[in-house]
Formats: C-alpha cells, structure tokens, sequence
C-alpha cells in the first residue's frame, strides 16, 4: 500500500518533470506524457480508494482509523519535526475518488480544448503539478505537510490563471488569487503554530489526541481552543473562496475553462471543506467556531447566489454557483453534518465539473465568446453539450433523483434537526434560488432566439469526441452518484464510510441519530418544492417562449425593467455590482494601502536617509569652513609651527608648565 | 585529514590567486578570468571537503588552527569552525565564484584588477566566519570593506561614489565601535585574571567569561551598532538600496548573500554568548526593530519602481527574520534564523542574478518599462518566477523553512510579534508577483520592443550561474535537514550561555 | 679650553634664528633648504658645544652630530631632488607657487 500511495504522488510529479523538460519539443503530442500519468495515477487512486472504503489490510483500524507512513523526516530542528507523512482513510478516499476522477476526465478533455493554445505542453505540465499538489494536500497526514500542498495548489493555481499571461486581465486576475488566499494562509499558518505550541506536535491524529487529553486535563482555556479552530478556519476561507475572501473566485474565471473545472470547481476549492472535515476533533471542541464556520457558509451561499442573478458570463454564473454550493458545504460542516457535508462536496465535484466542461464546450461552439447575451437558441446546434449541461444543472438545482438532490437536502435536513433554524431557512431559499439562476444560465445559452454573431453563427459546432466523452461520462456520474451513495435517505452508503470517522465529533457535539422520518420527508418535499418553484420561474422568463409573458424579448429591456421597480433597483444594482466588495477593497488595499506605501517611501528617502545624509553634510560644511587654513603653502604651515614654537617657550618661561 | 590547516587553505587560496593574477599581464583577459574562477572554484572545493569531513555530532569547534600571533596581548591565529560558520562558509564561497562567473561578461575594464578585489572579498568573508579571535575577527571584518567599495566605486553605476562612501563610512562608523568594545572586553579580561593577557582576545575563553553589567551593555551597544548596521536594520539601512543600485550584479549578489550574513553571523556568534545579560536587556527593543523591518521593508519594497532597489528593500525585510529569529533566544526561531540566512543568500543573491540578466540587455531597471517578457525569453522569465516565488516563501523551497521557523519560535514566545511578522507574507506576495507581472505577463513593452534582436534568452554562462541556485533552493527546501543538521549543536551551546524563556510584556506560556 | 658656553650657544642659537627666517621668508625653494642646512647646522654646533664642556656627553655627542650631519646630508639630496622635481613641473623656484597640497 505505501507503494501505491507513493506511485500516486509519484506518476504527476514525474508527469510534470518531464513533460517540463520535453515538452516543448513533443508539439501537438505533449499530452501522452501528462494524461498517460494521470489516467494511471487514476487507477491506482481508485485502487487504494476502494481498499480504504472497503477495509482491506492495511485499512483495519476502528473507527475509521486509516493507514498512514512517513515518506522522510521533513523539518527536524529541535523538539520539532515533521515528516513527509501520509495518510489514508475513508474521508481521504472520498477526496480521491473526486479528485482523481475529475482530474482525469479534465486531462481528457483538454487534449482537445487546448488543442489550438501555442502553451499546449506547459498547460499539460501545469496541470500535472496541480495533481500532484492536490493529491499531496488530500494525503498529508500533519498541518504542515497539508500547508505545503495548500501553498503549493495555490500556485498552480496562479500560474494556470495567468496562464494567458498576455491577457492583462488574466494576470491581474491570477495574482489576486494568491495574494486574497495568502490571507487565508496567513490564518492558517498562525493556527499552525498555535497547534504546535499547544500540543508539541502537528501530526493530525497525535494533535487532536494531544488536544483532547489536554482538554481533559483542564490545561487548556475554550477560548484558546475557539482561536485554534477560528486560525484554522481562515485557512478554509481563504481557499474555498468563503466571504469576505471570495472575491478570487469569479476572477479565476479568466483561466482556460477545463482548469475552471477541475481547480476551481472540483477540486482545490473544496480544500477547505477537506480541511475543516479532517480538523473535525478540534472544531468539534469549539462549538462557538462551528456556530462561525455555519455562519459564514450560509451567508457566503445566499451572497454568491444573489450575484449569480444578473451575471452575464457564462462562466462567472457557474462561479457564483461555486461560491454558494461551497457555502452550503460549509454550513453543513458548521451544523455538525460532517458526512453530508462531505457528499456534497463529492457530488458537487461531479456536477460542477460536468457544468463548467460543458460552459468550456459553449464557449469552444461560440468561439471563445463567454457573454451570454450573445448566446442563446445553442440547444439544436451542440446537442451533447446541450443535454449534458442539463443534466447537470438540474442536478445542481436539486431535482431527484440527481446527486445535488441527495446531498444538498441532507444538508438542510440536518441543519433543521440541528437547530440551525437559520441556516435551514436561508438555505432552503438559496436552494429555490439556485435553481432559478442555473435556469436563466442554460435559457440565456441554449434557449430562445439565438443571438449569436452572424459570422460567428455559421461555424459552430460540436466540440471533438475527446471532450464529448468526458462530459458523457461525468454525466451519468451525476446521475447515478447521487442515489449510488446517498440511497436509502436514512443513511446511504456514504454514511456507512463517513460517520465511524466523525462520531466522536458528532459525540462531542451531542448530536443524536434520529430516525429518519416524516419530519425529514416534509423536509425533502419542501426543497424539492422549492426548486421546482425556481426552475420553473426561470424557464418561463428565460425559456423559448418567454415572449408570451409580457417580458421584454431583449435583454436590454429586460434590465430596464427591473430597474424601474423601486425595491428591486437596489438589489439589481447590489448583484450586478457584487455587492461593491471589489471596489470596497480596492479602495482599502490599492488606493489607501498604495497611499501609505509611498508616504513611507517618502519618510525612509527623506526621513531616514535624511538624517544620515544630514550628518554627512554636517561633517562636509565643517570640513569646507575649516579649509580656509589649509592654504597649501609650506611656508604658512612652518610659519605655525614657529608660532607655535615660540608660544611654548614663552610658556615655559611664564612658568605655565611647572 | 589529519593535520592538514583546511580553514587556513580555505581562507588563503583565493588569496594566493589574487596573487597569482596579480602577476598576469593585464591584456590577458581570459586568462585572469579564468584565473579567478579557478581559484575561486578550489575554495569552493575545499570548503565542500570541510563539510565532507565535519562532524555534525561532536560538540565545539572543529579543524581548529592556532598559533600566536601577537603574544603581548594574547592575540592569537585561531581559525575554528562549528555548523553555522560551516553553513555560511560554504554558502560564501559558492557564491563567490558563481558572481566571478556571472562577472564574465559584464564587466570588461579593468578585470584584473576586479578580479583581485573578488578574491581579496572572498578571503575577508570566510576570513570573518572561521576567526576565533576577537582581534582576528575584526581584521577579517574590515579587510571586507575594502575590496567592496573598490567594487562599487570603479565598476558601479552612475551614482557610484556616493553609494560607495556612503557604504564605506556606515560600516565604518559600527566597526569602529566595535574594536573599542573589543578591546575594553580584552582589557576587562586581562584585569580580571590580574594583569594576564593570554586569551583576553580567544573567542572561547572569553565566552565562558562573565562581563560586568556596564561593560556587557556598553559592548553590547557597540557590537549590535557593528551588526545591525551590517544586517541591515531599520533604521540603519539606507546605505543598503544606494549600495545595491550602484554596484555591478556580481557586487550585488555577495553584498546581499553574503555581506548581510556578516551581521547576522555577529549577533549569533558574538553578541549572544558574549554578552547574555545585555541582550536580554536589549531583545525588546531589537524585536521591535526587527518587526519594524520586516513590516517596514516590505512596504517600501511595494512600492520601488527600481527592479533592484524593490529587491534591496525585500532584503530588509528578510533579514528582519533574521534578527528576529535570533533575539527570541528560542531554538527553532535561531535555527530558522540561520536557515533563513542560508536560503536568502541563494534566493536574494539569484534574484540580483536576474536583474543583471535583464540589465545586461536593457541597460534600464525601471519596472514600468518592463512587461510581457515571459514570450520572448520564456526560460529567463520563468527562472525569475521561480525565484520570486521562492522569495515569497512558497513551501516546498529554501525560503520557506527559515522564515517558518521563525515564526514558529517566536509564537512560542509571543504570538502577537509572530502573527505582525507573518502578515508581512501577504505584503511580500504582493510586491513580488506584482513585480514579476510587470516584468513577465502582458504584451510586450514598446522599450523591450525596440531592443530587437537584443532581447535574448539567457546565455550558457548565465545559466551555469542560476542553475545551481535553482537546485539547490529546491534541494534546501526539500531537504532542510542538510542545514539544520548541522545546527543543532552550535545552537543549543550558544542558547545554554545566553539562556532562553525571553519574558516579552509577560506573554509567555 | 677658551671662551665660554654661553658664548658658543649664543653662536648657535643666532644661527638656528637666521636659518627659521630665511626659512619662511625665503621664496626660493633652494634658500629654503640651505636655512634648512643652516638650521641643522646650529644644532649641531650646540650638541658639539654640550661634547666639549660636559665630560659625560663627550662621546655621545660627536655620535650624535655624526648623526645629523648624515640625516642633513641626506635630507639635502632628497630635497634637492624634490625641488628639482617640482621645478621641472611648474618651471619656477618659488614655493608660494606650490599649493598643490591644498586640494
């Protein structure tokens, strides 16, 4: 097993080493190297996945206890070490399965996405060092090891947003990335050190025993435990692009499309969720965090889903949707739905990734057009792409039996039984109102007239198998998914792998397992009714007849139209403005923080230098007023020495020396 | 090797080439080139044979050479060296002969003479971390003066002069102070042990050797001034930019990877052991300081138009770690401090490497008319990225750990210092990517436009120069062990004399 | 032995006195050093007259006037060479012409 689970760390990196090296001389065939490393790197996730999730030898431990080994010893320096350690078990072959199927069908896809990008091979390179990272950062069995690959996807993430570095916008875009989630690092590094002078050492399983004992002990104040779990926590912010450092995400959105779906849609932005779900021991000890991670989840999900209304990129409604699935994670995770939280992010990998490679394949139709105003009527022309993205909006919009369905009402479900009265209700009206925006997306794309560019209109078409088949592919796994791990509603399978990891957490938290009853079928019947509600006000402003209902059939009109309604003209503004949170910091951090940069820069150059260059000029002046003596003559200087002479004989005369 | 005066060979054999070359008519050109590399490459060699043969697990010094020097005063020749002189040295003579290397090409007049200056540094360098001392030291400490400023006034920039002197008579003005500390240390010494000079100047004698409280504050003072002048440290630091934008790239590199390092090394071998009670007494303030710095730097560094005077003021900030991780008297942050010395000098000293790669071609660091190289010299901007995300201390290489480690110290001792300290990662983000897309993303700019066929990738020469800094950051951040391994014992010695548990405003566990 | 000591200093010091006039009062570089030669000269001329009349110093006194008549002979050659040197650059004797040690 440690074998397996090296070799998986081990096929991307060297996937990325060499296409790195040759890469640029392989041309139009750089892709073999990187997707022949993935698509094994595939097999042999799911190899120890399934081993993990079905207990074979090594994987026996109780409770979900898992499988770890040290690589080397990382850091040694003194009473601190850490190791190149890893670990395996079921929550970590929940994230491979997800990470390592997606990741694949992206690699897939790419090879006909990219086909026509002069980086080709430098995309494939890229994209292996994110594998790699992200498998690093699902294995790592210590914080530090975790920080590592949350630096390290992080970066790929950076270069693979500023991928078209040409792109102003893209460059721009790629480093508020790193630099919004380095405030997230910054937490979390914090926590870090926090764990480390707490308990003495950063292994996550020998942490929480560590801090659990000491809790026993009484040795350790809550509120300490609370700013753990909180530093920890921004971390989470930072990454999964929670509020108020959301602002990344939907800039992110300038990188190539299929890295939209596996980076940030499938994968690195679920880290945080990861994170906090691996941390659960800590979290659990601090229910006063939980009550703060609930909070910012669901206010991040109805924040992003009120944006998503009135975006007119494809691409950035399907981030939006991110920003508010993630928050949906999150608050499950806050109200102590661990598993369900953990669902979520594994369907929500799938039909994310499905929506964001068929928006990739919209916008390859179009020709690189993402404006959705200049879409619509594409269903008759790219009909793969058309039902696939239906099938994973629907899903999205929580309509059974597709997996959104499954783990978005388990959620709800067990912040109502929780009582995260609150939570449930904001996001049982998030839920309506996903479903409503996902639906405006595919009437604005596929439906009604079409209003694509003339010249444009007669060359769509259908994208090439080696991206159809992805998309078929993570289709039916969205399809089938859902009700494969979540089915039967009282516990699913996904219970069976998950719940021995987080029962002492649930223990902790006093949560109790309740029988799954008619309160949880009102539950379920009311989501369910809730995005029927949303869809179905979508299809008929947005749908092929959305003429007949006195709606504007131009979209221009359409705004003008909720303008002119006074309540609404606010939060039209508010959404299409993003709520100004850009401009709010780009007030804060570029104009004031640019500000006080160059009133230092003006205090070191004259405040500081100034005064060493003062000392300089005094000596100078000094120097210059005594230089009028120095005439250089030989004569005026024997002159003084006589002078001086005869002045110390009459002195001595004088008696001045006796 | 028994026998053999290895820290002797190391010190002298860049001396014996500066010699040799001296005798090498100057139309020579390449032969002195060569003369010079050769030279420092045998230095670099035999300072690898010394790490080949240390013992990282014995205590003390090691490869100790001594004889009497000036025996009046017990001033001896003793040459010794522990894990931290053996990191620095080796650091310094790598980089001694990659700047002679990188100097091939950029500098064209008078090379004899630069060359010589070149070796003659390098011998003050090794000279400062392998003396034992006091006396020696100091003479090391200003034999380095020399070479620098001949390097930044004959072969510098427009403004060279001022840079130079101002260079010269900062340092001057520390050191100065320093040799009357040294020698009031010696005299306290010699009237301690009534009226005996004999080891009034032996480094380990007088570190077991408890000074007087007004004499340990006055010397301590003396010192730190000769150090935090030398780091440097706000506000003692604006010499640094001047000097850095005056001086040729080769200038630049050692004075940022290895010149800096002098300071650090001084606060740790000297001050710490030498005078404990007094730097309990000043750790406060010079955490304040160092906390000014790292802030400080990084926000002027914002917003530098000057390529090299943004990496000048990035030192600052770096070296804040530095100073920080050694006044916590706490293990892993004096660890990390010296880490952190190691991995600057490559990473700070690779990134003045780039700068001079892109000068040589523009002859302009201004950042504004940068822009959209990564398309016509893609491996050079991709060897500026990488350094630049190794500057910003992205985990996985040689800049992380150290400033890691740090932070990880000083929160053991007091998390509010620590957390100021680590926002500054954010801010160092921020400077370097925004650097970095000035100079890599976008379209081309119309100056680099109008350079044509100018505009090359990097020559074999130059990336002979980087590819080693490259390895061995990725190796140094992969492999920490490598350096702390030699740490451990050095500091827990100097940390068991200057006693640890720093009581900042009470917030200690 | 006739006359007396103070006869013989005053001697000298009436020398040493003409040799520190003409010294800074001459504008010629060679009547500078021959004040200098007169100078050195009356020095002597005192340490000898110290030899004569102190019997202690006899032998000391002659080596020393050994002494700075080889230090005059000296000090005469190299000067001479330096003013030869500097007439040759500014083509005149006269030293309040050399200010070149101002800058």
């Amino acid at each position: 097993m440690e074998t397996l689970v090296t070799l998986l760390l081990a096929l991307p990196i060297a996937g990325f080493g060499a296409t790195a090296l040759v890469g640029r001389r392989l041309g139009r065939q750089a892709f073999w190297l990187p997707v022949g490393a993935i698509v094994t790197a595939w097999a042999v996730g799911m190899v120890v996945a399934f081993s993990a999730l079905t207990g074979q030898p090594p994987f026996t431990g109780e409770h979900g206890q898992g499988f770890g080994f040290s690589l080397y010893r990382w850091i040694p320096a003194g009473d601190f070490t850490v190791d190149l350690g890893l670990y395996v078990d079921n929550l970590t072959a929940a994230l491979l399965i997800v990470v390592c199927t997606v990741g694949m069908l992206v690699h897939v896809y790419s090879i006909g996405y990219m086909e026509h990008d002069p980086g080709y091979w430098r995309f494939f390179a890229y994209l292996n060092l994110f594998m790699f990272s992200m498998l690093l950062l699902v294995l790592a069995d210590n914080f530090l090891v975790l920080f590592v690959a949350w630096e390290l996807v992080g970066l790929c993430s950076y270069l693979l947003i500023g991928f078209w570095y040409k792109r102003r916008s893209a460059a721009l875009a790629a480093k508020k990335a790193f630099i919004v989630n380095r405030v997230g690092d910054l937490g979390f590094s914090l926590g870090i050190f926090a764990v480390w002078t707490t308990v003495g050492t950063l292994n996550f399983q020998d942490a929480f025993r560590g801090l659990d004992q000491k809790i026993a002990a009484g040795a350790l104040e809550p509120w300490m435990v609370t700013g753990i779990a909180l530093l920890i926590f921004t971390g989470a912010v930072g990454k999964s692009a929670q509020f108020p450092l959301h602002v990344w995400l939907p800039d992110a959105m300038e990188g190539p499309t299929p890295v939209s779906a596996l980076i940030h849609a499938a994968t690195m932005v679920n880290a945080g969720v990861y994170m906090v779900a691996r941390a659960n021991p800590i979290f659990a000890q601090a229910p006063e965090a939980m009550v703060v991670v609930a909070g910012v989840g669901i206010f991040t999900a109805i924040l992003a889903a009120s944006i998503a209304f009135t975006q007119n990129d494809i691409k950035r409604v399907l981030a939006y949707s991110t920003l508010s699935q993630l928050g949906y994670m999150f608050a499950g995770l806050g109200v102590g739905a661990f598993t369900a939280a953990i669902f979520h992010l594994v369907t929500h990998g799938f039909f994310k990734g499905l929506l964001f490679l068929g928006s990739g394949s919209v916008i390859h139709a179009v020709h690189e057009e993402q404006d959705m105003r200049k879409m619509g009527g594409l269903a008759r022309r790219i009909p793969w792409t058309y039902a696939t993205m239906l099938v994973g909006s629907l899903a999205m919009a929580g309509i059974p039996p597709l997996a959104g369905f499954f783990s978005k009402d388990e959620i709800l479900g067990s912040a109502f039984r929780n009582g995260f009265l609150v939570v449930w209700a904001v996001g049982f009206v998030v839920a309506g109102m996903s479903a409503f925006y996902m639906f405006r997306m595919m009437g604005l794309t596929f439906w009604g007239e079409s209003r694509v560019d003339p010249h444009v209109a007669a060359k769509i078409h259908e994208s090439p198998w080696s991206m159809r088949v992805p998309l078929v592919l993570l289709a039916a796994a969205t399809v089938v998914i859902g009700a494969l791990l979540g089915w039967p509603l009282e516990g699913g399978t996904i219970h069976a792998w998950l719940d021995p990891l987080f029962e002492p957490a649930r223990e902790l938290l006093g949560l109790e397992h309740e029988a799954f009853g008619g309160l949880d079928v009102a539950l379920v019947l009311a989501s369910v009714a809730m995005a029927t509600l949303g869809l179905a006000g979508a299809v008929r402003l947005f749908g092929a007849g959305a003429g007949r209902f006195r709606w504007p059939a131009r979209l221009a009109d359409r705004d003008a139209l909720v303008a002119s309604v006074p309540g609404a003209r606010f939060l039209y503004r508010a959404s299409v403005n993003k709520w100004w949170f850009d401009d709010l910091y780009h007030l804060l951090f570029v104009v004031i923080g640019g500000r006080a940069g160059a009133a230092l820069r003006w205090f070191d150059e004259r405040i500081v230098d100034g005064s060493v260059n003062g000392i300089a000029t005094v000596t100078v002046a000094a120097g210059r007023g005594l230089r009028v003596i120095q005439t250089g003559r030989v004569q005026n200087y024997a002159m003084g020495i006589a002078l001086g002479l005869v002045a110390l004989t009459l002195a001595y005369l004088a008696g001045l020396f006796r | 090797m028994n026998g053999v005066p290895i820290l002797s060979l190391v010190t002298f054999v860049p001396l014996l080439g500066a010699v040799l070359i001296a005798f090498i008519p100057r139309g020579h050109v390449r032969l002195i080139r060569y003369g010079a590399l050769a030279a420092s490459l045998a230095a670099f060699a035999l300072s690898l044979a010394a790490l080949a043969d240390f013992d990282p697990g014995a205590s003390g010094f090691q490869f100790v050479e001594q004889w009497d020097w000036i025996p009046a005063f017990g001033i001896r020749y003793k040459l010794g060296i522990d894990g931290i002189s053996l990191a620095l040295v080796v650091l310094t003579t790598l980089l001694t002969w990659i700047s002679i290397l990188a100097s091939f090409g950029p500098i064209r007049e008078r090379v004899k003479e630069y060359m010589i200056s070149f070796l003659v540094l390098e011998v003050g360098m090794i000279g400062v971390f392998v003396a034992l001392d006091l006396f020696l030291f100091y003479v090391f400490w200003e034999i380095v003066l020399v070479p620098m400023y001949l390097i930044i006034g004959i072969w510098g920039g427009a403004n060279r002069i001022y840079a130079t002197i101002k260079f010269v008579l900062y340092t001057l003005v520390g050191s100065l102070l320093m040799l009357v500390a040294i020698l009031a240390t010696a005299f306290a010494w010699q009237a301690g042990h009534g009226g005996d000079w004999t080891g009034a100047f032996d480094y380990e004698q007088l570190r077991g050797y408890a000074f007087d409280g007004t004499l340990q504050t006055l010397a301590f003072g003396a010192f730190f001034l000769a150090f935090a002048i030398k780091v440097p440290m706000f506000p003692f630091h604006t010499w640094l930019p001047d000097a850095h934008v005056e001086a040729p790239t080769a200038g630049s590199v050692i004075l940022a990877g290895v010149l800096l390092k002098l300071g650090g090394y001084g606060f740790i071998r000297y001050s710490l052991p030498l005078f404990p009670d007094a730097a309990h007494a000043w750790a406060p303030a010079i955490i304040v300081l160092s906390v000014i710095a790292i802030v400080y730097g990084a926000i002027v560094a914002l917003v530098q138009p000057d390529f090299k005077k943004l990496v000048a003021y990035s030192s600052v900030s770096h070296m804040g770690f530095v100073t920080l991780g050694i006044f916590v008297f706490q293990p892993q942050a004096l660890e990390g401090a010296i880490v952190q010395m190691v991995g600057h000098g490559l990473i700070t000293g690779a990134l003045f490497l780039c700068v001079g790669v892109l000068y040589e071609r523009t002859h302009d660091r201004e950042l504004a008319k940068m822009g959209g190289l990564a398309e016509p010299v893609p491996l050079y901007a991709a060897t500026l990225g990488f350094f630049a995300l190794a500057s910003l201390g992205l985990p996985g290489l040689a800049g992380f750990v150290g400033e890691f480690l740090v932070l990880l110290g000083t929160w053991a001792v007091n998390p509010p210092v620590a957390a100021i300290s680590a926002g500054v990662v954010i801010l160092s983000a921020t400077y370097l990517l925004w650097m970095f897309q000035r100079v890599a993303f976008g379209e081309l700019s119309d100056f680099l436009r109008g350079l044509g066929q100018h505009l090359t990738d990097m020559s074999p020469v130059e990336l002979l120069t980087l590819s080693p800094l490259v390895a061995l950051t990725v190796v140094f951040g992969l492999f920490p062990a490598l350096i702390l391994e030699l740490l451990h014992g050095p500091v827990a010695t100097i940390l068991a004399r200057t006693g640890g548990g720093l009581d900042l405003l009470g917030l200690v566990r | 032995m006739s006359g007396s000591l103070d006869a013989y200093l005053l001697l000298a010091g009436a020398l040493f006195s003409i040799g520190v006039f003409g010294f800074l009062a001459r504008r010629n570089a060679i009547a500078m050093l021959m004040s200098i030669e007169l100078m050195l000269n009356a020095v002597n001329l005192a340490i000898v007259t110290f030899g004569a009349f102190v019997p202690a110093l006899t032998t000391h006194a002659s080596v020393i006037a050994l002494m700075v008549m080889a230090v005059a002979a000296g000090e005469a050659t190299v000067g001479l060479a330096i003013v030869i040197a500097i007439f040759r650059n500014r083509r005149t004797p006269l030293v309040d012409e050399y200010d070149a040690m101002r800058e």
